[in-house]
């Protein structure tokens, strides 16, 4: 049994293959968002959720009254006009929505927070420009200690809920590269664990019928699960990382660590743990 | 002990291009016309939150003139999204594109979600304010049954005929809040001496007529000393469903740079940060002790203060403590240091 979900760039070739499963479609924009959720509900296939990646800012990406209820990952460069954001927001909030924004993008980290206090789930995304990383720390911050109700903001509020302080805890499930929870697959009907194993043509499988009893047991799927080793075989920087339990080395696979980075994951283990110790279990009395 | 629960007033920059006579941010916009010491919208966020986690749902927008922050209508937005009431003091937004922006965004916004403060200052006071009232029409065309007008009087030489007409032709709310000018704490800015109230209260009943015809209930800010008045007056405002507080005590205003202040003539003193403080409560307690143990310094702005039984009863606050806190500052420092600026 399968039991990852499968994240795939949306052919409606691909869709048979895919029946009974739960499948992420990866679309460019929402301009025929309507005829693709057509085709998907009419192919027998599981939405988890659609994942957008529009160049468009948020708020010109064609969010529209009619997805409402549609569960969907929208990534976009930037938020766009606030003026006309504010416009849009009455929409917005009637979404099954989580907006994934870059964090080295201009304004993004203030934008981010704005959503975020406004009830919108987000998510900050590595890769592309270098984030500025105090601003970043201000948003963990904000995050993990805000004094009014706020929207978690990925993956900060991912680590929060299932941080556990004598293990690792590895956050890459917000971005859908978890293999224990999403798998890969190309246009051609081929596996991978990652996107970046897909990217470099490292496929777990040919076709998804070769899944059929489910991936634990293929050799390359535990030696994909336990690749976080070789940061320790390699005795790289992230090796002696004080915030590894936090990170796992996922970020050295978008940028090369730097103190940074480390720097900044020790904060971020540090908030954690400190958010943890504020959080008291509720005291046991005895029952008659 | 009960505390006030005044309205806290968020400062969105501090340049003006308005002229009114006794504010100290009048024409402080930069000539290249780019307005200063604006607020970020990380400090928006905090703000709300600081506010929001008081149990505080209410906020004035204030400035300088708010509507020359550049997101003055996202961050009004945004606020009023957070589910606060949220009252914009302006004297009339006039950009061309921030108005246009405003209609477009506040319009979907019940009033009691969203008000404006409108300042008619500028058009009563004369001459160089002229042009700037010809721009508030198109101002008051979109938001007129929005706003609830205040003045604020500076001396006794003033024609309330343009206000009170502008108020009626727009719909606006009846109640005219009526303000004194008062001296600003750490600024030159002119204000009646405390013997030309009493003149400044008469002109403005000699406008009571045109009031009654015009269904307006003015409402008397803080500030004014109730000995001011006289009976046929106290009389008049009991009829005509006016008001008047005669107390005085702290409003929390807060600056662009999240600096806390107890009110505008008072806005250099004491002042504090934010982020020093848990919540709007402790700022309110720790500015209502200083205004009490001023006031136990000095009773009010007149001799007979002291032994007036209004200020006993607590019916009168003896007007504007910044009459009071400035007098300290012409003597020995002698008096108790949290009465000092």
């Amino acid at each position: 049994m399968i039991r990852q979900s499968i994240v795939f760039p949306f052919r409606e070739a691909l869709l048979p293959g895919l029946a009974g499963l739960a499948v992420v479609p990866r679309i460019g924009s929402m301009e025929n968002i309507g005829d693709v959720l057509n085709t998907i509900y009419r192919s027998g296939v599981n939405l988890r959720f659609l994942l957008v990646e529009s160049e468009r800012p948020l708020t010109f990406a064609g969010l529209h009254q009619g997805l409402a209820g549609v569960p969907i990952a929208l990534e976009v460069p930037a938020l766009g006009p606030f003026a006309d954001f504010f416009r849009l927001l009455p929409v917005i909030r009637q979404m099954n929505l989580r907006v994934y924004l870059p964090a080295g993008g201009e304004g993004n980290l203030t934008s981010l927070r704005v959503l975020s206090s406004l009830g919108i789930e987000t998510a900050v995304t590595f890769g592309g420009k270098e984030p500025d990383w105090d601003g970043l720390a201000d948003l963990m911050t904000y995050a993990f200690f805000g004094q009014s109700p706020h929207a978690p903001i990925a993956p900060f509020g991912y680590l929060s809920e299932i941080f556990d302080q004598r293990g690792r805890n590895e956050f890459q499930a917000v971005y859908f590269e978890d293999p224990k929870s999403y798998l890969h697959m190309d246009e051609n009907g081929r596996v991978a664990l990652t996107s970046a194993d897909l990217k470099k043509g490292r496929f777990l499988l040919e076709n998804i019928a070769g899944l059929e009893k489910g991936a634990d047991d293929l050799e390359s799927f535990v030696e994909g699960l336990e690749e976080w080793r070789n940061h320790f075989l390699n005795f790289d920087m992230c090796s002696t990382c004080p915030g590894w339990r936090t990170c796992s080395g996922w970020l050295a696979r978008h940028r090369k660590p730097d103190e940074r980075c480390r720097s900044f994951f020790s904060e971020v283990l540090d908030s954690l743990e400190q958010q943890r110790s504020m959080r008291r279990d509720p005291l046991s009395v005895w029952r008659p | 002990m009960c505390l006030p629960s005044p309205m806290p007033e968020l400062l969105l920059t501090r340049s003006c291009d308005y002229g009114c006579g006794c504010c100290c941010q009048a024409r402080s916009l930069d000539p290249s016309g780019v307005p200063r010491d604006l607020i970020s919208w990380e400090d928006l966020v905090y703000v709300a939150d600081f506010l929001l986690a008081s149990g505080e749902p209410r906020i004035t927008l204030s400035g300088g003139e708010p509507s020359l922050h550049p997101e003055f209508v996202a961050m009004t937005a945004y606020l009023v999204e957070r589910g606060f009431e949220v009252a914009v003091s302006t004297a009339g937004i006039r950009k061309g594109k921030a108005l246009g922006e405003a209609s477009a965004v506040f319009e979907a916004y019940p009033p009691q979600r969203f008000s404006i403060i409108l300042n008619l200052d500028p058009l009563i006071q004369g001459d160089p304010a002229t042009a700037e009232a010809d721009g508030i029409q198109e101002f008051l065309e979109n938001f007129g049954n929005r706003c609830f007008p205040t003045i604020r009087l500076g001396d006794a030489d003033f024609d309330l005929t343009d206000p009170l007409q502008l108020i009626f032709q727009f719909g606006m709310s009846r109640n005219l809040s009526v303000g004194l000018c008062h001296p600003i704490l750490g600024h030159g800015s002119p204000a009646p001496e405390p013997s030309q109230i009493r003149a400044i209260v008469n002109r403005f009943f000699s406008f009571a007529d045109l009031m009654e015809r015009f269904r307006i209930q003015p409402i008397f800010a803080c500030g004014w000393p109730q000995c001011c008045f006289d009976d046929g007056q106290m009389s008049w405002l009991a009829r005509n469903a006016g008001r008047c507080d005669f107390t005085c005590g702290p409003t929390i205003g807060i600056g662009p740079d999240l600096t806390v202040w107890p009110c505008f003539p008072l806005n250099r003193f004491r002042n504090r940060s934010l982020f020093e403080f848990n919540s709007l409560q402790e700022i309110i307690y720790l500015y209502f002790d200083a205004f009490n143990k001023v006031k136990v310094e000095a009773g009010g702005i007149f001799p007979d203060c002291d032994t007036c039984r209004f200020r006993d009863l607590q019916r009168c606050g003896g007007g504007c403590l910044v009459h009071n806190v400035l007098s300290f500052l012409d003597e020995e420092p002698l008096r108790l240091p949290e009465v000092y600026p």
